[in-house]
């Protein structure tokens, strides 16, 4: 339009003299009308076309359409997006993005500017959809959802298993299958949703949040659908189903599509599982297994008990054998051969005491001999008592003249009376 | 919700007494009640898994959309 607008003017000068010699030929449009051929004219030789450019200058004022300009090097054009079209959008549009835009130009009349009315969006280079699960990643990681802290346990044996699936289709009777041949008395709780088109991302939040408002829950929740397009497996990347999963009571194992697709669901549930049917394997294990386990166990509590008795029996061997156990018994034998030293010393002294003593009173008793008054008498001595008390004179004042005396000899004894004193 | 009886608080109960009994240094009147106490788990645990029975239900909507469960029907092929 500015180059038309341009040229117009250029003209306007060439005729300048014509302006001013001939009025009658003169075609005078007013502003609207003048727009309004541009407009058509714009419309009906341009029309649709398919831009490519780099977004800048976005804005979204009160109303819900968004505005921008599209632009590379050297120009720019404006862009409108209403709003009915952008609900078809699945991912935000923000400035410095590289789109390709699909429109009709057009002038917007009341300020006379022309643009492009959008019809439809891609991000240049990379699909719409990918862009769509960029943004809302970026969105839900900035708010935690995907934290591995936020992740609920998975029960070891759930006694109550909810499946959220379609009802058509093989997963749900290959989750059947899998269950019944690891587990066969399992109690499992089928919630059927759509998996594919508008209204599955509906179902399977409803089906998430009904889940946790039974008086019985489950203890645990599957979320599965097979193997499809990026587009088939859309409702699992929708915000709406994110949220239903992270506000869960019941932990969710996600088994989405094949081993190589990630979709939201699986980075916000509490397990990942890589296919419907890795995720019956994981959600029980085998019974049998199971079974088998119990019965290990059993037997090493009685071998780990008879362990024990044994253990405590060898200790009570080992401590009738120990040396401080047996230390006062070698005290005792100690003190019995201690005794028995003694008393053979004590044999030996005393013989050896016994035999001195007699040695002793043998010199004594010859020493006694020697004292004997009687070897006295035999050198001539005598001894003289007096008669009436036989008591041995040993003074001259003992005695009395007339008084009867008793002299002993070595050989016998006289009595005779004191003549004079 | 009900305070349900978990199978694997059991089973790890069971796992815990026998670390300990293996573990030895413990006394033998200790290693009976032990004992006791592990096979007193490992029961509970038969005790779940018995009492656990096949049931297959749909949880679906009534007309009223209150939520309700019924027996699962396999879809004809």
């Amino acid at each position: 339009m500015f180059i038309c607008g341009c040229s117009l003017l250029v003209e306007n000068k060439n005729t300048l003299p014509l302006f001013k010699e001939d009025k009658t030929d003169r075609k005078v449009f007013t502003v609207s009308e003048l727009t309004e051929r541009i407009k058509s004219c714009l419309e009906s030789s341009i029309g649709s076309v398919w831009v490519s450019g780099e977004v800048s200058n976005l804005r979204q004022p009160v109303s819900v359409h968004l505005y921008f300009s599209l632009k590379d090097e050297f120009c720019q054009i404006r862009c409108v997006l209403f709003d009915s079209t952008r609900l078809l959008i699945k991912f935000q549009i923000e400035n410095g993005m590289k789109l390709v835009i699909s429109g009709r130009v057009t002038v917007y009349k009341k300020s006379g500017e022309y643009q492009i009315i959008i019809e439809a969006v891609e991000p240049k280079g990379i699909g719409a959809l990918a862009v769509a699960l960029e943004q809302l990643k970026k969105k839900l990681s900035a708010e935690g959802l995907f934290d591995p802290s936020r992740k609920k346990p998975i029960p070891f044996l759930p006694q109550k298993i909810g499946i959220i699936t379609s009802l058509s289709g093989a997963v749900l009777q290959d989750i059947l299958n899998i269950i019944e041949r690891r587990f066969a008395t399992s109690h499992l709780v089928i919630y059927p949703v759509r998996v594919q088109g508008e209204v599955a991302k509906e179902e399977i939040a409803q089906a998430i949040d009904d889940f946790s408002t039974l008086p019985y829950r489950p203890d645990v929740l599957i979320l599965a659908r097979g193997g499809g397009s990026i587009e088939d497996l859309w409702a699992f990347n929708e915000e709406i189903v994110a949220r239903a999963i992270s506000r869960s009571k019941i932990p969710i194992i996600s088994a989405i599509g094949h081993e190589t697709d990630y979709t939201i669901a699986d980075l916000v549930s509490d397990k990942r599982a890589p296919t419907p049917s890795a995720a019956a394997e994981i959600v029980l294990p085998l019974k049998d297994d199971l079974i088998k386990q119990l019965s290990n166990l059993h037997n090493k509590l009685v071998d780990s008990l008879k362990y024990q008795i044994k253990l405590a029996k060898t200790k009570l061997t080992a401590l009738q054998k120990d040396s401080g156990w047996q230390a006062p018994l070698n005290k005792i034998r100690e003190f019995y051969q201690h005794l028995d030293d003694l008393s053979g010393r004590i044999a030996v002294a005393m013989k050896s005491k016994i035999e001195t003593l007699s040695l002793l009173l043998s010199n004594k008793a010859s020493q006694l001999e020697g004292l004997s008054p009687l070897n006295i008498l035999s050198r001539g001595y005598s001894i003289t008592k007096l008669l009436k008390t036989d008591k041995i004179i040993k003074s001259i004042k003992e005695v009395q003249q007339g008084e009867k005396i008793l002299t002993k000899l070595r050989d016998g004894q006289f009595i005779s009376v004191v003549e004079r004193q | 919700m009900k305070n349900k009886e978990r199978f694997e608080d059991y089973l790890n109960e069971v796992e815990k007494i026998l670390s300990d009994l293996e573990g030895g240094n413990i006394d033998l009147e200790k290693s009976l009640e032990k004992y006791e106490a592990g096979i007193k788990a490992l029961k509970k645990c038969y005790e779940i898994l018995g009492a656990m029975e096949k049931k297959i239900e749909v949880l679906t909507r009534d007309e009223q959309g209150n939520l309700i469960t019924k027996p699962f029907k396999k879809p004809k092929e």
